[in-house]
């Protein structure tokens, strides 16, 4: 299996969507579910954006990661130069946007991922640090499992 | 960077359907608002429904494409109805707490061209511009003519100024 770390570069709007599809594909590999890559894979997306349309460059580095009980998980970093997070608070809080409605962005990739970190210095630049663990189960849908339907209720 | 993805725009009546396959970046979010816009002048359509079957990820910034491209088509009088949200995408964009407000949905081509029937029905009877007693009694009788266009052009009929006299 490929460990390595993968950098994709953040310039254009389609670096985007390549650093969306290198994500899905890490994510399969590594045997996370058809929900654990979308939210992995959307996550990606929304933090790929935040570089390209508030700091206008920057780096998604993607790499495999352990945890102190052997659990694999996929890293996300996302890194920029750009004008950095004023309020870290705020940013955090839902609905709420510097970029005219884009926002929303990091409450949700919060949500969306088993944990999220953020360092950011104002005029220096922000970098983001998310994690999604293999054993993280909080969006395992009825919907993807229907066999468990009927012991539920 | 020149290159755009060029979705299609297709007729079915009175309907504009376009299918929305690939990722959507700005340039091409813009290209296919404009087409989407010119093209219901050309047809004088009276809905849109877009389908995203195909789309894999939602996040802010196509949500948010999605809704200014239904506000710009209800300026010009259509309506819009989003198709096909798949499950996961639905989940994660309550995660993330995006919304469309600014569309309907419905679950599939099939119901998105009945609801917007329906709608384009529904608005008719809500005309604020009133189309003489005799066709409101028959609904039928309006069929063939355009729905929402008769509220900011009312050609050829000053029955309804009559009516508010």
């Amino acid at each position: 299996m490929d460990t390595g770390e993968r950098n994709i570069v953040i310039n254009a709007e389609t670096d985007i969507i390549l650093a969306r599809i290198a994500g899905g594909e890490l994510a399969e590999q590594l045997g996370f579910d058809t929900i654990e890559k979308h939210c992995i894979i959307t996550s990606i997306s929304e933090l790929a954006a935040n570089i390209f349309f508030i700091a206008g460059s920057g780096t998604i580095t993607l790499a495999v990661v352990s945890r102190n009980d052997g659990q694999t998980g996929l890293q996300v970093i996302a890194s920029d130069e750009g004008p950095g997070i004023q309020d870290l608070e705020q940013a955090l809080q839902d609905g709420y946007s510097t970029s005219g409605g884009l926002g929303g962005g990091l409450p949700g990739v919060n949500r969306l991922m088993s944990e999220m970190a953020i360092s950011s210095v104002v005029g220096q630049g922000t970098v983001v640090r998310a994690v999604k663990w293999l054993d993280d189960d909080r969006f395992t849908l009825r919907l993807y499992r229907p066999e468990r339907d009927g012991e539920r209720t | 960077m020149a290159r755009t993805t060029k979705i299609p725009v297709l007729k079915i009546d009175d309907f504009l359907v376009a299918s929305i396959q690939v990722p959507l970046d700005d340039r091409s979010v813009v290209e296919f608002q404009n087409d989407l816009l010119v093209r219901i002048i050309e047809a004088g359509a009276r809905g849109v429904v877009v389908d995203i079957t195909a789309v894999d990820v939602v996040d802010s910034f196509m949500a948010r494409s999605l809704n200014d491209i239904a506000i710009a088509v209800h300026l010009l009088g259509a309506q819009m109805v989003i198709v096909g949200i798949q499950p996961i995408l639905a989940v994660t964009l309550v995660e993330m707490g995006l919304t469309i407000p600014n569309a309907v949905t419905a679950l599939n081509l099939e119901k998105g061209l009945a609801r917007l029937r329906a709608m384009l029905t529904a608005s008719q009877g809500d005309s604020p511009w009133p189309t003489g007693a005799e066709s409101r009694g028959q609904p039928g009788e309006d069929d063939g003519e355009p729905g929402p266009e008769q509220a900011f052009v009312h050609r050829g009929r000053p029955g309804g100024d009559q009516g508010r006299g």
